[in-house]
């Protein structure tokens, strides 16, 4: 298969022929993904470096251990719900050595005005607070753009218990961020 | 836009960032530093279920050979009524005697 093929070849061969060891495959699945996975990585655990180490995590098990295409048709979502168990992983590692006020001042880059990043640090502070998988669920609804199912799929729950995850997450990011509007 | 809800508008002053170059290169030299164990592809032949099929065509042809010479075998039986005869004629050129009078 030449380059420009492996590029346009669909997800399900690009798996197929990632797990027969083609790397031009894994690198055109490596270059679709790496900045959404390494974004949600960075939103779950507010930590830069632990975030890029858990997408190099991430992509390793691609290449070494990738889902079977017949049962996982969309790359994505195996991704995601690899990156968010080493997140979870990661964050109860550093349970035990941080607090969480340490973590919700943990900054990870600076913005181009400080008003912004005044709110981006109170965003992120906010985030940091909630629970894992109420984190995870908003960051995939909000940024990721994913659906109620494909979120559940990712997290290994119900479509219900999403939309209750999404549910208590932006009702504790108002009262956190926008209290004047929390009830809306 | 004014219209949209102040806690998603908040949300998207949560820029993304952009992959490092180092991040880029780890990621992108995972092959070359954990190069997968492909097996050749004799070896894929045989466990795959191409070798099956041929197995069971083998043992097919097997078993059709085996009902096809199995009336030679019919043949060449020894009744027991010849096989008795021929230990009276061998003890009578062993002993020098006919052994079958004696009883």
């Amino acid at each position: 298969m030449t380059r420009s093929s492996v590029r346009e070849a669909s997800e399900v061969t690009l798996l197929e022929l990632s797990r027969t060891g083609d790397e031009a495959a894994y690198r055109v699945l490596a270059e679709r993904y790496l900045k959404p996975i390494l974004n949600h990585c960075l939103r779950m655990l507010t930590n830069l470096a632990e975030a890029e180490d858990v997408t190099q995590e991430t992509f390793l098990k691609l290449w070494q251990a990738p889902p079977d295409p017949k049962e996982t048709p969309k790359v994505s979502t195996w991704l995601y719900r690899v990156a968010h168990n080493r997140c979870v992983d990661t964050l109860r590692r550093r349970r035990d050595t941080t607090t969480e006020d340490e973590l919700a001042m943990d900054s990870v880059r600076p913005s181009r005005a400080l008003e912004r990043k005044q709110t981006a640090e109170a965003v992120q502070g906010a985030l940091a607070k909630l629970p894992e998988r109420q984190r995870s669920a908003l960051c995939l609804s909000h940024y990721e753009g994913m659906s109620n199912p494909e979120i559940a799929l990712v997290l290994g729950v119900s479509v219900e218990a999403t939309e209750s995850l999404l549910s208590r997450a932006r009702r504790t990011l108002r009262e956190a961020l926008c209290p004047e509007g929390a009830e809306s | 836009m004014n219209d949209r809800d102040p806690l998603e508008r908040m949300l998207d002053e949560l820029p993304g960032v952009d992959p490092s170059p180092t991040l880029r290169r780890r990621v992108f030299e995972i092959p070359a530093r954990h190069p997968k164990a492909v097996p050749p592809k004799w070896l894929a032949f045989l466990l795959g279920p191409r070798a099956a099929v041929l197995a069971i065509v083998l043992l097919v042809l097997g078993a059709a050979s085996g009902w096809a010479s199995s009336d030679v075998g019919d043949s060449g039986a020894v009744s027991s009524e010849e096989e008795s005869s021929e230990w009276e004629e061998l003890s009578e050129l062993a002993l020098a005697t006919d052994l079958s009078e004696d009883f």
